[in-house]
């Protein structure tokens, strides 16, 4: 496989169909990992009963890789090799992350072998390599995991997260970011509201529209724009410069030049607040009362020991969009423990009478009130781990449930999530959303499995 | 008193019923001694200076260029005409009054510029907004008709919006925001006027307070009615005219096809004249429509072309019946309004604010909407001399300007608004049902 993006590829080299028919083997994508590694995906089958390897470093000295590897059905393998093949088709692909590949790849090719015996070469052809941003080598990683199939969970823990692991993302402790203000900030703030952008820029002034018309707001609140975006930056100074003496709402920005994702942007947003509470706010959150921000407080201080505090959700169409989440096991993805959100869809009206504040394992981030101290100090922050964004607010929840903190939902307090459909996705892309949900929900679960049980089991 | 009138463009430069109410209130306002100014939008690079947004085009008019590019939203390309430009012109001026007779071009955001400019300056300042037209409602030009089969609309949600709009890949939420924004900008005005009660009630269901809409017309300078054409003694009131614009959503298609309805007595005594241009800014359909009708109706069509204001009366006087065959519901259509004040009944579309201007059987009468056959039978009816005598009897007399300024007087030295109240969401989606009376 060609791929312009590509730092290395490999293709076979002189071989004769009875060397094929006893191993024929096929690399379909192998590109460098951090410094050192290589991931390296591809099938394999043959006729005979032989041990077949395929070797890294010389003919003298060399390793293995399928026996790093990880082994997991194609059937796509076995249809062009012909149903001849004395290879099991759940044995027909195989990943492997070789940590120092890069450093052992000798004379830039691999070996394929049978019973010891080199049958033929595979080239590799090495190019300068540009250095892939990690979290585009993390997508690669991932677009090759079959979700389906039994075999997910195992190629993530042997392959995939130590792969991941060594990659070098940007953290947030080191960012230092570029702040301005916009108006007069209020002195003491009761709450610092922080709201990350990416993608679009319109959904924030939407925001202040609303916040114009309540006055505790802009009197008592800091509102805190992270931009996360580094392809807006240029267009999102502008932006600020000409919407903000439009509403007249006053605002903080912080820019910093880097993609860090939704827990870094939080986490960054979180530590140049000001005030002793904060509320975490998606940018397609629009509020539906004036003077929300101090209701949330007022109902803060009545709860014993609260960790997180979370609020009723609507869609649009005053259905109901977050009511509280609740763990559950999804079978569709082996059993992992998914994030529900139970009532979503149902009218408000019907989904309970009277309206009330609740005990609740976990709430959703997209609104969720905390005090400084307890993010940070009793729960860590945000963890940096998952990719992109998903799966932070639940693990804070459980940080903060281990730290003998409770977490509440509230329905006092409604606004309305613009939670949409990404309509214009294509297929391709809708999959390797769905492949990067699948590994940050298995990240969550390994971490999380035993109290998750135990919780399910006290229900 | 300083009264600060802003329209959304110039008469000298545009033809619309909207800025001609506009710029009639602003003149009879210099008239009975207000100290009036006119601020009016345009889209003319040439007639801007660079480095500010203003020019002057006569003592007292001041000329906003202001190129609209969203026109989903209502907002100007250049935010920053609203918060600084505006707002000093706001502050240099010091109106009393500040009525806005539009927001088209200008950006419905200046409207929240005039009530935060009353909020610092600290003493009595009336914000007023005149609608006179259906923007905020319906994204669709405001024409409340759906975009692909051209029917009415009697249901404004998102849902149903974002399907109509689905050709061009709208979503529900794109019109929850639209809602909400506007909402938002139009919290905090004291008083809209809304030239009918169909428009009225529009809004009312959308969610401004009823209280605080006026019902106003556009008031009218005062003239004499014309005499009736002179008839010949066998001849009947065969002569028909459409006024305007010549555009799809108007019906001239719908009139000139009545005149194959007609039944064969009537067929070669009755004419349609049709002042006005514009058709070949449409459709192909359409503009293949017309061609096709015209050729088929040989002399009982005639097309004068285009019309100046002044030329009304005497065109007029060579006609009968003024037909204002429209498919949509219009507002208070001016056509209508100097019909009745030459002496002229009207035929008209029995929906919206045609509907509620002409009295049925009183000063004109009404056709189904759409629907040629019916049109036919109307035009058949008021070519009837007796008829015809009875409802131009009965032509009312247009308010005058004079006297529409001083209905707005309450709304002018009422007490200000200081309610932060935005206009209500009645359910999840304001509903805009059941509005055809």
């Amino acid at each position: 496989m060609i791929d312009a993006n590509n730092a290395i590829s490999a293709t076979r080299v002189h071989a004769h169909n009875r060397a094929l028919s006893k191993c024929r083997a096929v690399i379909d994508d192998i590109f460098p990992v951090g410094e050192t590694g290589f991931f390296v995906v591809g099938g394999i089958a043959g006729i005979g009963q032989y041990t077949r390897e395929i070797w890294l470093g010389s003919d003298t000295e060399h390793c293995d890789i399928l026996q790093q590897a990880s082994r997991y059905p194609r059937p796509d393998t076995i249809a062009e090799t012909g149903s001849h093949s004395d290879y099991r088709i759940s044995d027909s692909g195989f990943m492997a992350f070789i940590p120092d590949g890069m450093l052992r790849l000798r004379e830039e090719r691999l070996a394929v072998v049978c019973d010891g015996e080199v049958l033929y070469h595979l080239e590799v052809r090495k190019m300068p390599i540009c250095g892939m941003p990690p979290l585009e080598t993390a997508k690669r990683l991932l677009r090759h995991v079959p979700l389906h199939g039994g075999r997910m969970r195992e190629l993530f823990e042997r392959q995939i997260a130590p792969a991941i692991t060594t990659l070098d993302f940007p953290n947030s402790a080191t960012i230092k970011p570029t702040i301005r203000e916009y108006g007069v900030m209020p002195k003491q703030p009761i709450a610092s509201v922080v709201v990350p952008l990416y993608g679009r820029l319109d959904l924030m002034e939407h925001q202040l529209s609303e916040f114009r018309l309540d006055a505790p707001f802009c009197a008592e609140v800091e509102l805190i724009y992270v931009l996360d975006d580094p392809k807006l930056q240029d267009s999102f100074t502008s932006f600020c410069h000409a919407v903000a003496p439009l509403y007249g709402v006053p605002f903080r920005t912080l820019t910093y030049g880097i993609n860090l994702g939704y827990a870094g942007a939080n986490n960054i947003g979180a530590r140049v607040a000001r005030s002793e509470y904060l509320v975490l706010l998606n940018s397609d959150i629009l509020p539906d009362q004036p003077g929300w921000v101090q209701t949330l407080k007022a109902i803060y201080q009545q709860l014993p020991d609260c960790g997180a505090l979370g609020v009723r959700l609507l869609f649009p169409d005053g259905s109901i969009q977050h009511d509280g989440m609740r763990f559950e096991r999804f079978p569709f993805l082996d059993h992992l423990w998914i994030n529900a959100h139970p009532g979503k869809g149902l009218p408000a009206s019907e989904a309970s009478l009277p309206t009330t504040t609740t005990l609740v394992p976990a709430v959703t981030a997209a609104c969720l009130w905390v005090s400084r101290e307890d993010f940070f100090k009793t729960a860590g922050g945000f963890d940096e781990g998952y990719l992109i964004g998903d799966f932070e607010d639940s693990d804070l929840c459980l940080k903060l449930l281990v730290k003998g903190r409770r977490n509440y939902l509230t329905q006092e307090v409604v606004l309305y999530h613009l939670e949409r459909q990404s309509q214009s996705l294509s297929s391709e892309t809708r999959l390797l959303r769905e492949q990067i949900t699948a590994y940050n929900c298995w990240r969550h679960t390994q971490r999380w499995d035993a109290m998750l049980s135990r919780l399910c089991e006290e229900d | 008193m300083r009264v600060l009138i802003i329209a959304h463009a110039h008469p000298d430069f545009s033809k619309g019923g909207g800025e001609l109410a506009a710029y009639q209130m602003f003149q009879a306002l210099q008239q009975r001694g207000d100290d009036a100014w006119f601020l009016a939008a345009h889209r003319e690079q040439s007639l801007s200076h660079g480095g500010t947004p203003f020019s002057v085009l006569r003592e007292r008019e001041i000329l906003w260029f202001a190129p609209m590019t969203d026109h989903f939203l209502i907002a100007p390309s250049n935010r920053q005409t609203v918060w600084k430009d505006f707002r000093e012109l706001l502050e240099r001026l010091q109106p009393e009054v500040i009525h806005f007779h539009h927001y088209m071009n200008i950006g419905i955001q200046a409207i929240q510029q005039a009530v935060q400019y009353r909020k610092t300056v600290g003493k009595s300042v009336r914000v007023i907004l005149t609608l006179h037209e259906y923007l905020v409602i319906c994204a669709n030009d405001g024409q409340m008709i759906l975009r692909q089969t051209k029917e009415l609309c009697t249901e404004a949600n998102p849902p149903r919006c974002a399907y109509c709009f689905r050709d061009i890949g709208k979503q529900p939420e794109d019109f929850f925001l639209r809602n909400r924004l506007f909402r938002a900008c139009l919290t905090g005005v004291d008083a809209f006027v809304a030239p009918s009660h169909f428009l009225k009630k529009a809004y009312v269901r959308w969610g401004l307070a009823e209280e605080q809409i006026a019902v106003i017309e556009n008031g009218q300078p005062p003239v004499g009615k014309l005499l009736p054409r002179g008839l010949r003694d066998d001849e009947v009131r065969g002569e028909f005219a459409y006024f305007g614009q010549i555009n799809q959503f108007k019906g001239l298609d719908i009139l000139l096809s009545a005149l194959d309805f007609l039944p064969k007595a009537s067929r070669k005594k009755i004419r349609v004249q049709v002042f006005g241009t514009g058709l070949e800014n449409q459709p192909e359909a359409f503009q293949q429509t017309i061609a096709q009708l015209r050729e088929r109706l040989g002399r009982y069509v005639v097309f004068h072309g285009s019309y100046r204001t002044e030329q009304l009366p005497g065109l007029l006087s060579t006609v009968d019946t003024v037909v204002v065959p429209s498919i949509w519901w219009e507002n208070s259509p001016l056509v209508i309004q100097e019909a009745f004040k030459y002496g002229r009944p009207v035929i008209c579309s029995d929906v919206g604010g045609m509907r509620e201007k002409v009295r049925d059987g009183v000063d004109g009468l009404h056709f189904s909407c759409r629907s040629p056959a019916s049109l036919a039978e109307a035009m058949v009816k008021a070519s009837e001399p007796n008829t015809w005598d009875h409802l131009h009897r009965n032509t009312p007399v247009p308010v005058t300007v004079v006297a529409c300024l001083e209905q707005h007087d309450p709304l002018y030295f009422g007490k200000t608004n200081d309610l932060q109240k935005r206009p209500a969401e009645l359910s999840p989606w304001a509903v805009l049902a059941n509005v055809l009376n």
